[in-house]
C-alpha cells in the first residue's frame, strides 16, 4: 500500500506543480497583454482626430477591458505565486522524505499536503476565478478588436495581419484563462473528497480516544 | 509553509515526535504549536495517558506512551487508506 501511495503523492504533487507553473506563465502573459491593449488603445483614443464617435466608443471599452484584465492578471499573479510557494515547500518536503520513506513519515506527508489544501482551500477557488474573469475579459477584448477593424478597416496589408494576430493572441490567452481552473477544480475535487473522508474518520479517532481511560 | 490541521492531526505529530523524549520547546518548533495550544494538547494527551512526564536535571521530558500505539496505528491506516481510495488528481 506504501508504495502506491507514494507514487500518487508524488505524481499528484508534480501535477499541481506544473498546473502552477502554467498558471504563473499564463497570468504573466495576460499582464503584460493587459497593460499592452490598455495603454495602445488609450494612446490611440488621445491621438484620434477626426475618429466617428462609434469608434471611440469601442476604443473607450478597450481601454477599460485591457486595464480590468491587468488588474485581474495581476492578483491571478500574485495568487498562483502565493500557492506555488507552498506548494514548492511540499514538493521539497516530499523530495527530503523520499531518502528514507517510512510508513510515518508518509503518514505525515498526507497529513501536511491536508493541511495545505485545508489552509489554502479558498486560495484556491479565488485564483480558478480570477483566471475565468481574466479569461472573459481576453475574449472580449479580442472581439472588440474584431469590431473596430470592421468599423473601420485597416488600409494596409499589416494592419489587417496585427489585428487578426492580435484576435488570435486574445483568444489563446482567454481560453486558457477559462481552460486552467478546470484542472484546479479537478485538484479541489479530489481534496474535497478527501477532506469530507477524513472528517468523517475522524469519529473513529474520537471513539477510541473518548474509550479510553483518562 | 502554514498548514491548518486538526486536533487529531495534531495529537498524532506530537505522540510520533515524541517516540524519543522530547522537550517542550523541541515540540512546539517541530509541531509548529504556540506554547499555550502546545500546552493544552500535551496536557490533554497526558491526561488520556497517551504521554508520560519525566525530569532530568530540571527538565521536563515527554516520551509516548505504550497506551499510544492503537491510536497511532489507527490514524495512519485511516489517512493512507483515504488517500489511497480517493480520485486521483492528473494533469
Amino acid at each position: 500500500m506504501t508504495a502506491n501511495i507514494r507514487n500518487k503523492l508524488r505524481r499528484e504533487l508534480h501535477s499541481f506543480y506544473a498546473l502552477l507553473l502554467i498558471s504563473i506563465v499564463f497570468a504573466c502573459i495576460a499582464l503584460a497583454l493587459g497593460i499592452g491593449f490598455g495603454v495602445q488603445n488609450l494612446l490611440g483614443l488621445i491621438k484620434a482626430q477626426s475618429t466617428p464617435p462609434i469608434q471611440v466608443a469601442f476604443t473607450s471599452v478597450l481601454v477599460l477591458i485591457g486595464f480590468v484584465a491587468f488588474g485581474l492578471s495581476l492578483r491571478w499573479l500574485i495568487t498562483s505565486t502565493e500557492v506555488f510557494s507552498d506548494a514548492h515547500d511540499l514538493r521539497e518536503n516530499y523530495e527530503k522524505s523520499m531518502v528514507s520513506l517510512d510508513d510515518h513519515q508518509l503518514t505525515w506527508l498526507l497529513v501536511r499536503t491536508l493541511g495545505y489544501y485545508r489552509e489554502r482551500r479558498s486560495t484556491i477557488q479565488r485564483l480558478s476565478l480570477f483566471s475565468k474573469i481574466a479569461g472573459i475579459c481576453f475574449i472580449v477584448n479580442g472581439l472588440f478588436q474584431l469590431a473596430v477593424a470592421a468599423i473601420s478597416p485597416p488600409s494596409s496589408f499589416l494592419g489587417v495581419l496585427t489585428t487578426i494576430v492580435t484576435f488570435l493572441l486574445n483568444l489563446a490567452i482567454g481560453v486558457t484563462g477559462i481552460y486552467v481552473p478546470q484542472y484546479f477544480v479537478r485538484y479541489s475535487n479530489a481534496w474535497d473528497h478527501r477532506l469530507r473522508e477524513s472528517a468523517e474518520s475522524e469519529r473513529d479517532l474520537q471513539k477510541l480516544i473518548a474509550g479510553d481511560a483518562g | 509553509m502554514k498548514t491548518r490541521r486538526t486536533q487529531y492531526e495534531i495529537h498524532w505529530e506530537i505522540l510520533i515526535f515524541c517516540r524519543s523524549e522530547r522537550t517542550f520547546t523541541q515540540i512546539i518548533n517541530r509541531c509548529d504549536l504556540n506554547s499555550k495550544i502546545a500546552q493544552e494538547h500535551i496536557d490533554f494527551l497526558s491526561a488520556k495517558g497517551y504521554l508520560s512526564k519525566t525530569n532530568d536535571h530540571g527538565r521536563t521530558l515527554y516520551k509516548t506512551a505504550e497506551s499510544a500505539n492503537e491510536y497511532l496505528t489507527l490514524f495512519a491506516k485511516i489517512y493512507q487508506e483515504l488517500y489511497e481510495n480517493s480520485p486521483e488528481f492528473k494533469l
